[in-house]
C-alpha cells in the first residue's frame, strides 16, 4: 500500500501566541541589534570559535548544506530577540559566505545549497502511481475477452479501408479552379 | 526550494566597484583652474542590501582564492 501523507501534530495550537503576556517573549521586544553589521558582529565570532567550528564541520560532511545552517543559525537569533527577522534575512548571504571560506580554510567537504538540484531519482509516490497504472493495465489485458476469429464479414470490412485511403488521397489534393469557377 | 537562505543569496545586487579616486596627472588641481570641484562630495552610505552585497562579493572573492590556490 503507498505510504499516505502523514499530517504533523507538532505544531502550535492556534491562538497560542496570545496565552502570554505581550513582551513576554524575547522576539516581542526590541531587537538588541538593529543593524546587519551588529549583527553580523554578533555572527562570527561565534562561527570562528573553535569550539564550535568542530561541530560546523561535521555537521558540513554530513552533506547539509550551508544555506540550511545559516537559516537555522539566523532563526535562533531571530528567537532569542538579537534582531529582527529583515536584519536576520539580510545577514543570511555573508553569513553562508563565511561558512564557506571557513570550510574552504580547513579543507572541508561543503555544500552551498545554491545549485537547484534536479534529481533523476522519482519519488516514493511516483513509484507507487507507476505500480498502480502497470497493475490496471495488467488487470484489463487479463480480464479482456479473447480475441474472435476473423470471419468472411470481418474480411470485408478489412477490405473497405482501401477504398477510404483512395478517398481520401483524393481530398486531400486541392482543387484547382476557384470557388465561383464553372465546373469541368 | 523553499529556503530564506537560498533565496536572499540569489536575490542580492551586483556588488558596486570601488571608484578611484587618484585624479589623473593632466588635470590641473589649483585654484583657479576649470576642473576644481567646488564642494567636496559627500560620502553617500549605500542601502543595507548593497552593503551587503559587497561583503559577500569580497568574502567570495577571498573563498574562491582559497578554492583555486
Amino acid at each position: 500500500m503507498a505510504d499516505l501523507p502523514q499530517v504533523s501534530l507538532d505544531r502550535p495550537t492556534p491562538g497560542q501566541s496570545l496565552t502570554t503576556e505581550v513582551g513576554n517573549r524575547p522576539w516581542e521586544n526590541p531587537p538588541q541589534y538593529t543593524t546587519v553589521e551588529e549583527a553580523l558582529q554578533y555572527y562570527i565570532p561565534r562561527l570562528l570559535n573553535p569550539d564550535l567550528q568542530e561541530d560546523l564541520f561535521n555537521v558540513l560532511e554530513t552533506g547539509i548544506p550551508v544555506t540550511l545552517i545559516a537559516d537555522t543559525l539566523v532563526q535562533g537569533g531571530m528567537m532569542e530577540g538579537k534582531h529582527t527577522v529583515d536584519v536576520g534575512i539580510l545577514a543570511l548571504p555573508v553569513l553562508m559566505e563565511t561558512i564557506g571560506y571557513l570550510a574552504e580554510e580547513q579543507n572541508v567537504d561543503y555544500d552551498m545549497g545554491t545549485e537547484l538540484k534536479t534529481d533523476d531519482t522519482p519519488s516514493s509516490s511516483a513509484i507507487a502511481l507507476a505500480v498502480k497504472r502497470v497493475r490496471e493495465q495488467q488487470e484489463a489485458i487479463g480480464e479482456a475477452p479473447p480475441m474472435p476469429e476473423p470471419t468472411p464479414m470481418m474480411e470485408e470490412e478489412e477490405a473497405m479501408p482501401v477504398e477510404e485511403e483512395s478517398m481520401e488521397s483524393n481530398m486531400s489534393t486541392p482543387p484547382e479552379g476557384g470557388l465561383m469557377s464553372r465546373r469541368m | 526550494m523553499n529556503n530564506a537562505a537560498f533565496k536572499a543569496y540569489a536575490g542580492l545586487p551586483r556588488p558596486q566597484e570601488k571608484k578611484s579616486t587618484s585624479m589623473s596627472s593632466s588635470t590641473n588641481t589649483g585654484l583657479l583652474s576649470r576642473g576644481m570641484n567646488k564642494k567636496p562630495e559627500k560620502k553617500q552610505i549605500p542601502e543595507p542590501r548593497q552593503r551587503v552585497a559587497n561583503y559577500v562579493a569580497e568574502l567570495r572573492q577571498a573563498r574562491m582564492d582559497l578554492k583555486n590556490g
